[in-house]
């Protein structure tokens, strides 16, 4: 009787473990092998860099086509995103927007300037150059704010493609990069 | 009035026979006073047929736990960028799955309390945390992520809190410092381990942190597999159970065993978890071990991340550097415990204090080499400096883990090890970043460190100075488990044992001791008086008996079983009822509410509880006349009334009265008396505490005399009468009372 309901709890445990679990994974889709397609050239992870900094990268197997509405996994444009996270894979850039209230519908607020505001830039090209930096949320170690950039690859929809995102964490002189 | 019938053995009997095994307990903990070399390991397993499975298989379990902790700390921004989840995010998530890491011992302490499943339930979780090493890898969201890494947190807390006291029970006591050094050294070892796999799947095989995480997943639940054959041994099978046969033997030369006849089920005397927990902390060593755990969660978890900050900026090391400089450390940790090993247990075995003090002079060396370490002007003297600093301390890990174990009953060191734990990682590890963060804030990465000597050596001198109280402690464990284990023995065999046996009770109001070594006994249905002066410790020892207070030292033992640290409620349900001093009635509540609330004990059995307040009100007309009146304005015979109701409820076997003719009338005294005469009659056992030496003594046979906190006299109340230097105290008081004085 008593080894019946041990079993039982571990059952329920077990369930309700899975039940917690499941929603927050998923088995297709996800990237296992690194994606090289992208290598950041410089800075250098953990250098010191004075502003402007500018981010270059080289970029293989994907066509840089721009915003042209196109679907595919292996051409269009790239996303940089200062001291933030990109979206998550497969959203369009309309998701910055989504909980705007001043927004009619998220796409009609995706502009250069709204996207800048909150540290996503877009190009085509294999370089961006940063100006300005908000306060660093990472931290500062002897008098050198802490700061990184992430790139990731964009369909002509602004779509993310995949997981892929390219990262790379600089310092930058405290007095020179507060906006 | 019964007579009090003597003992068949009584309790000071017991006392003097646990004192000669005490020596052969303690050389049964390992504790034996030689001074030569111990022998080697692999004797000692042969020769007690133990092999090294149980410690390999631990030890990889340990490792393969460090993979998962180690790889979210290198990937989090990779993680952070796939996801499109925020920093904020993942350090919140990170959080949650510390604190789950930091609470989790303690429900795992809770699961193993009833049965020794610690080998199933490390076994189980290894294969858990793994699954959930591997769900890691196919997280979506934010949500996901902190669902797998707290589920991981809880899962993994079966290290902290089962595998050390696991350990302790499989390995022979002679083992055990070396046992505990080499599984401590694989938790180094670990640190070196983790970031080389990482290495490998991330950086030479290419793989995402979703691939590594699903690799150090298999690897881990390889691990666990691994330990599919690891077998609990049971608790205490070197020491507590060995010292429980050796006191049965003792008692089956003098007694014949005759069929088990327990008055109390196991159950209704067994400590319940937080009753363990509480006792813990009673304990001198235990305690202080819990502080200096505290200090060593600074120096062993806040101190970490900022000596990274402090390698980076002052030395300028990137994250190769540091990876490769954290190995080195952990590399010149584990061959330092392997060193440590044999030495240390030839100290425990010849003098546990040594241990301890071995290990307060390590801390304090530890934090000097530190602060000279980040003093240093070379890079490689820092690095050395800090090597040997971190030596010192993964040495404390085992000394500490011995002390903590070595005194306390096998049942209770999972709750030793969770508390251990919680000390280090909550207290030591939450307090030490707020205190380092401040620091930082005003004297910069350098002065973080070197302010570490403030915490450093008083953690040092508190550690230190367990070295006086080890010993001690030791032989109290054993003292308490013999103890138990013969009247248990003598119980089993139909021996006369009292009803209430309180033995050598120390107790203490925060740092002043107000109970000195007090015996007071009592057998079923008797009735007998405490007397004393006020402030002697009478109530003080009443509210040991009835549980309200607990003893520093000392036992009390009701019906033959150990309550001396059980909840005061559960006493109650046993039948122990203690009636307060002062007017112990709910003024605010009603006659017949507060004897609701009296009866709360009884259960939902409203009709049995009506009954027995019928019963209360014939035996006091004037409660029922009072019946809705609030107890406040009742007078204060009448408030009395209302509180000895309180045994014609409850029925108990025991009844504490403190003070019950306290500045009432003579008539009204009188009729309570005459109750408490009743009450004794139908067979309950009244301890009485008077100031009134004339009304006690009319009443009992045996009477009991405290002063300062000692029992002075424990005799026949005719004898207490002749006593003048102890009455003339009372009396003189009393004197000195009426004259206004």
């Amino acid at each position: 009787m008593r080894r019946a309901a041990a079993s039982g709890r571990a059952v329920t445990t077990l369930l309700v473990t899975v039940a917690v679990l499941a929603p927050g994974c998923a088995a297709h889709g996800l990237d296992f092998r690194q994606d090289t397609r992208v290598h950041i050239l410089r800075p250098h992870n953990d250098s010191t860099v004075e502003l402007p900094v500018t981010i270059s990268w080289r970029v293989g197997d994907f066509n840089v086509t721009g915003p042209d509405d196109g679907a595919g996994s292996d051409a269009g444009y790239f996303g940089v995103f200062v001291d933030r996270a990109p979206q998550p894979p497969g959203q369009p850039l309309s998701w910055f927007a989504r909980h705007d209230q001043s927004c009619a519908t998220p796409a009609q607020c995706i502009t250069p300037t709204y996207l800048a505001d909150r540290n996503v830039y877009t190009t085509t090209l294999t370089q961006f150059t940063i100006t300005q930096l908000p306060r660093s949320t990472l931290g500062s170690i002897g008098g050198r704010e802490l700061h990184d950039v992430t790139i990731a690859l964009l369909d002509g929809q602004g779509r993310r493609i995949g997981e892929s995102a390219f990262y790379v964490e600089f310092l930058v002189k405290q007095k020179s990069s507060v906006v | 009035m019964p007579r009090r019938p003597a003992p068949d053995v009584d309790v000071e009997t017991v006392a003097a026979g646990a004192e000669e095994l005490r020596a052969a307990g303690r050389a049964a903990m390992g504790v034996t006073g030689e001074t030569g070399q111990v022998p080697p390991l692999r004797k000692i397993l042969r020769s007690r047929g133990v092999g090294w499975y149980p410690l390999i298989a631990l030890s990889l379990l340990v490792i393969a736990d460090q993979f998962q902790s180690y790889g979210f700390t290198v990937l989090a921004p990779e993680i952070s960028a796939t996801l499109g989840i925020s920093k904020g995010a993942i350090a919140a998530a990170l959080a949650v799955k510390t604190l789950a890491i930091a609470l989790a011992p303690l429900p795992m302490a809770a699961l193993v309390q009833r049965r020794a499943r610690r080998a199933v339930l490390s076994v189980a979780t290894g294969v858990a945390w793994s699954v959930f090493a591997i769900g890691t890898g196919f997280v979506i969201s934010a949500a996901g992520l902190l669902a797998v890494l707290s589920a991981d947190g809880l899962s993994s807390g079966s290290i902290s809190g089962l595998h050390t006291p696991l350990l302790v029970d499989i390995y022979p006591p002679e083992a055990r410092v070396r046992v505990l050094s080499y599984y401590t050294s694989a938790g180094s070892a670990a640190s070196v381990a983790a970031p080389l796999l990482v290495a490998l799947v991330a950086g030479v095989l290419g793989f995402t942190w979703r691939g590594v995480f699903a690799v150090a997943g298999l690897v881990s639940l390889a691990c666990a597999l691994g330990a599919f054959r690891l077998r609990d041994p049971g608790f205490g099978r070197w020491d507590t159970q060995k010292l429980r046969d050796m006191a049965r033997r003792h008692e089956d030369e003098t007694l014949s065993v005759a069929p088990p006849s327990s008055d109390l089920a196991e159950a209704e005397v067994s400590l319940g978890f937080f009753e363990i927990v509480r006792r813990l902390l009673l304990i001198p060593t235990v305690r202080r071990l819990m502080i200096a755990n505290a200090v060593f969660g600074v120096l062993l978890i806040p101190f970490q991340t900022f000596l990274i900050f402090f390698l980076q900026e002052r030395w300028g090391l990137g994250p190769g550097g540091r990876g490769v400089f954290l190995a080195f450390t952990a590399g010149v940790s584990v061959v330092a415990l392997l060193i440590f090993g044999r030495p240390g247990e030839r100290a425990f075995r010849r003098d546990p204090g040594r241990i301890m003090r071995l290990g307060g002079y390590l801390q304090a060396l530890a934090v000097v080499l530190i602060c000279l370490a980040a003093l240093s002007p070379w890079f490689w003297g820092m690095v050395a400096l800090f090597a040997l600093a971190f030596a010192a301390l993964a040495i404390l890990t085992p000394a500490l883990a011995v002390g903590v174990l070595s005194v306390i009953p096998a049942e209770m060191r999972p709750h030793a090890s969770a508390l251990s734990y919680i000390f280090l990682g909550g207290v030591g590890g939450l307090l030490g970043a707020f205190f380092l963060n401040g620091i930082d804030n005003h004297f910069g990465i350098v002065g973080t460190i070197i302010s570490l000597i403030i915490p450093g050596v008083i953690g040092s001198l508190v550690l230190a100075s367990t070295g006086g109280l080890i010993v001690a402690d030791i032989d109290r464990m054993i003292g308490e488990v013999i103890e138990d284990t013969e009247i248990q023995e003598i119980t089993r065999s139909g021996g006369h044992l009292p009803m209430l046996a309180c033995r050598g009770i120390d107790f203490s109001y925060g740092q002043v001791q107000v109970l000195f070594d007090v015996d007071l006994t009592v057998d079923d249905g008797e009735m007998v008086a405490l007397l004393g002066t006020n402030g002697a410790g009478k109530s003080t020892l009443l509210r040991v008996i009835s549980g309200i207070g607990l003893p520093t030292s000392g036992s009390v033992r009701y019906r033959g079983a150990e309550i001396t640290y059980i909840d005061a409620e559960r006493r109650v349900r046993l039948g122990i009822t203690q009636i307060p001093g002062g007017r112990a009635v709910f003024g605010p509540m009603s006659v017949v509410n507060n004897m609701r609330s009296f009866a709360y004990t009884l259960g939902a059995d409203r009709r049995a509880v009506d009954r027995r307040i019928d019963a209360s009100f014939a035996a006091f007309p004037r409660l029922a006349q009072r019946r809705n009146q609030a107890a406040s304005t009742l007078s204060g015979g009448e408030q009395q009334m209302l509180a000895l109701s309180k045994a014609l409820i409850l029925k108990p076997r025991l009844l504490l009265i403190d003070e019950l003719s306290l500045g009432l009338a003579p008539i009204v005294v009188g009729q309570l008396l005459d109750m408490v005469r009743q009450i004794n009659a139908e067979g309950t056992a009244v301890v009485l505490v008077e100031q009134s030496v004339n009304i006690a003594l009319e009443l009992v046979d045996h009477a009991y005399f405290m002063e300062k906190g000692e029992m002075r006299f424990d005799g026949p109340a005719s004898g207490l009468l002749a006593r003048d230097d102890l009455l003339r105290a009372v009396f003189l008081e009393g004197t000195a009372k009426g004259s206004g004085r």
